[in-house]
């Protein structure tokens, strides 16, 4: 398929930006990570657990000797490697934005992941007799993929710190950096000085907006949307800006984990279907839960399970190939923390378009077969990290047509997202051969 | 390059085997799951728990049932339940089919009076709770409890209830010694204590009857009066509606409690269905109810 230049040129220039090239290559370097902890999560989740998808149809928990001890320690790893991702995010943004510099990158690095934690630092000071005690919390929803942009923001930010206020370059030469070891280290005070202290007076002021209670009025007006609209327009919507949101390393409306009881519609639906017997006419047929988290999200939000079959069909270069392979495990069960990172896929203009429009897309035709009744809507509860073709099939009881529409949905996203696949690895096929020229 | 291609095409060919065997069992599971929450959702069972105090067994209750059955002539089913010390669990008699208000009576090897005791008959009692539940798919239960019966039934309410979907309409205690042998309430027995810490976690739909016998004007001749007064300190203010009763006269006596012909009345009149009769029914779920009406 032949682009036009100007998309391929356009595609080039952005990503020349330093920003840019920074979160570039953060999210590729955070892949390792990515793709092991969310192995580790869809084992400690689907498998393992009393609520996961083969925990259920197998009766895991029920056989499996010291399920509780394996469960925990699979839960310890994804904790702190895809659960913590945004810390690592900073450190790496920051160590990228010195290297461009030619800055001190370790403890850049170091600087900006601490400015990261003190941002999101949730003190509990607690005074005993004359005695007092600092307990540290971090705000735990900056901690994962949602605070993947604040954390690349702060790393970058801590960069750029080190680059304006650090009167002193890096030699080349590796002797040399260690002959100067305090020379080096001295050099760092100022800007971790400055770093840290816009981190605490930042931290403040989010700890102010929280005492006027900004974020949970946000959230508030978030979940009074999300639970009291339940029409195909609103649902489709929503559904589309938290794709949008999540493009963005941002949590929306729509929660990336389907959590059972906390749509109302969804309860009455289930309710209505179990006392009638029958899923076909429920009261709510559009719901969050039938359209988009049955069929907005297929392999995680964005449909990235269709990204991974794509890629694996046409991709050319093996990095693209070696990404598909680590991530379309997790991927199946919705996990796709690897793919957003190692392809990469969040804040990748190229992505943007199918990542937000297979959503949408997925959801009409959903919300199509259950307007031309071939299809009931998905109202039973299903296991969490069911993998999403499946998910629509368990959740309409077996109806093998909505098995079928999963099946027909996924082909599309495939279809849908082919073409990006190929105008991204253009792309940074051209930037190859521009790098290559520039060193002739 | 040709090798990465092939190499990726075969996980994708893995894939999607795995998931098209996947199918099969997401199938039988989930039809399983809905006829599962099905009998729930739907089941009119309603079953009367009753547990008794120390020292007593599962027949503990045989005579007020008897009562009560000469009495309303529904013909309650017993179904006696006895947890042991090992964790094992043995059913006696059975619930007929068609009874939706059996009558079951939970029992432990452990039976020893003592906070220690309550408490491990309150952990017994949820691991019966819950093979009760499995058992019968009940969305709803009223529950009695006599003398220390009523204390293990507030642990259970503070300690396990959240556990379960299931509701508990209504709770009479019978002679419960809130504050164990203490009758003076300066002083608060440690259980009692603890009950009045955790009271938030008592449901606050809930109807408390609280019963008291008497045979002088202070005691039961085991309980003191002001022991189980103390109750009030537990739920009152918390749960909808707390009522004590104050029960004298023939079989007043603590022991003789359960088969005291006023506290049968009490039991026929406020915790069981009454259909057709007049009097004050407990709510059971009302809006599921009134939705099949419609």
């Amino acid at each position: 398929m032949e682009f036009p230049q100007k998309l391929v040129r356009f595609g080039i220039k952005t990503s020349q930006n330093s920003f840019v090239r920074v979160v570039r290559q953060t999210m590729i370097m955070l892949f390792p990570f990515a793709a092991l902890g969310s192995i580790a999560s869809v084992i400690n989740v689907s498998i393992l657990s009393s609520a996961g998808f083969i925990g259920n149809i197998f009766y895991i928990t029920k056989w499996l000797p010291h399920v509780a001890r394996i469960r925990s320690m699979f839960s310890a790893f994804s904790m702190l490697t895809v659960k913590i991702i945004a810390v690592l995010a900073a450190y790496q943004a920051a160590v990228h934005t010195a290297r461009i510099y030619r800055k001190n990158i370790e403890m850049s690095g170091m600087t900006g992941m601490i400015a990261f934690l003190l941002i999101a630092l949730q003190p509990i000071q607690q005074q005993y007799d004359t005695q007092t005690f600092l307990k540290f919390a971090v705000n735990t929803r900056l901690m994962g993929i949602q605070g993947l942009f604040i954390g690349i923001v702060v790393g970058y930010a801590t960069g750029q710190i080190f680059h304006l206020v650090q009167r002193y370059a890096e030699h080349k030469d590796e002797t040399q950096v260690e002959m100067q070891g305090f020379d080096r280290a001295y050099h760092t005070i100022l800007p971790i000085l400055i770093t840290l202290t816009l981190a605490i007076l930042i931290n403040q002021l989010i700890l102010q907006l929280y005492r006027y209670q900004v974020p949970t009025a946000i959230s508030a007006y978030y979940q009074n949307l999300s639970s009291k609209k339940h029409g195909l327009l609103s649902t489709v919507l929503l559904g589309a800006w938290s794709s949008f949101l999540a493009w963005m390393g941002l949590s929306g409306p729509y929660k990336a984990q389907q959590i059972y009881n906390s749509d109302p519609a969804a309860i009455a639906d289930s309710t209505y279907a179990l006392k009638h017997n029958s899923a076909w006419n429920v009261p709510y047929k559009y719901t969050q839960t039938t359209l988009y988290h049955s069929f907005g999200t297929f392999g995680g939000v964005g449909s990235t399970l269709a990204l991974v079959i794509a890629i694996i069909i046409v991709a050319r270069t093996s990095r693209y190939h070696k990404v598909a392979r680590w991530s379309i495990f997790p991927v199946l069960f919705n996990t796709n923390q690897s793919i957003l990172l190692g392809a990469p896929v969040m804040f990748n203009v190229v992505y943007l378009i199918p990542f937000v429009l297979t959503p949408v897309v997925n959801m009409l035709i959903a919300a199509l077969a259950i307007y031309l009744k071939i299809m009931p809507p998905v109202t039973y509860p299903t296991p969490l990290e069911t993998p999403s073709v499946l998910n629509a099939f368990i959740g309409t009881g077996g109806n093998f047509v909505a098995l079928l529409v999963g099946v027909l949905v996924i082909m599309i996203d495939v279809i849908i997202y082919t073409p990006f696949v190929k105008l991204s690895e253009k792309i940074e096929t051209e930037m190859e051969q521009q790098r290559i020229n520039l060193d002739k | 390059m040709k090798v990465n291609r092939k190499r990726s095409r075969i996980v994708l060919i893995v894939a999607v085997v795995i998931l098209t065997i996947l199918a099969i069992p997401s199938y039988l599971w989930t039809k399983k799951n809905i006829h599962d929450l099905g009998r729930w959702q739907n089941s009119r069972l309603s079953p009367v728990i009753m547990i008794p105090g120390s020292s007593a067994t599962v027949n503990r209750f045989d005579d007020m049932v008897k009562l009560l059955n000469e009495k309303d002539h529904q013909n309650h089913s017993l179904l006696k339940v006895k947890v042991f010390n090992d964790g094992k669990i043995k059913y006696y008699g059975k619930i007929r089919s068609g009874d939706n208000e059996p009558i079951i009576v939970v029992g432990f090897q452990n039976n020893h009076d003592g906070y220690s005791n309550i408490l491990e008959q309150a952990k017994m009692f949820n691991a019966a709770f819950k093979s009760l539940q499995k058992r019968y798919y009940f969305n709803n239960y009223k529950a009695i409890g006599h003398s220390n019966g009523g204390l293990v039934y507030t642990a259970f309410l503070e300690k396990y209830y959240d556990n379960y979907d299931v509701r508990m309409t209504s709770l009479m205690t019978i002679g419960s010694p809130f504050n164990f042998g203490e009758s003076n309430l300066k002083y608060k027995t440690q259980m009692l204590a603890d009950f009045i810490k955790a009271k938030k976690k008592i449901p606050k739909n809930l109807t408390v009857y609280s019963v008291a016998g008497t045979e002088n004007y202070d005691s039961d001749g085991l309980v003191p009066l002001n022991s189980v007064e103390a109750e009030k300190y537990v739920y009152q203010g918390q749960v909808k509606h707390y009522t004590e009763v104050t029960v004298t006269g023939v079989d007043a006596e603590h022991s003789d409690l359960p088969q005291n012909q006023q506290i049968v009345d009490l039991i026929q009149k406020y915790i069981l269905d009454n259909p057709g009769q007049g009097g004050p029914v407990p709510q059971q779920n009302d809006d599921k109810n009134n939705k099949e009406n419609k």
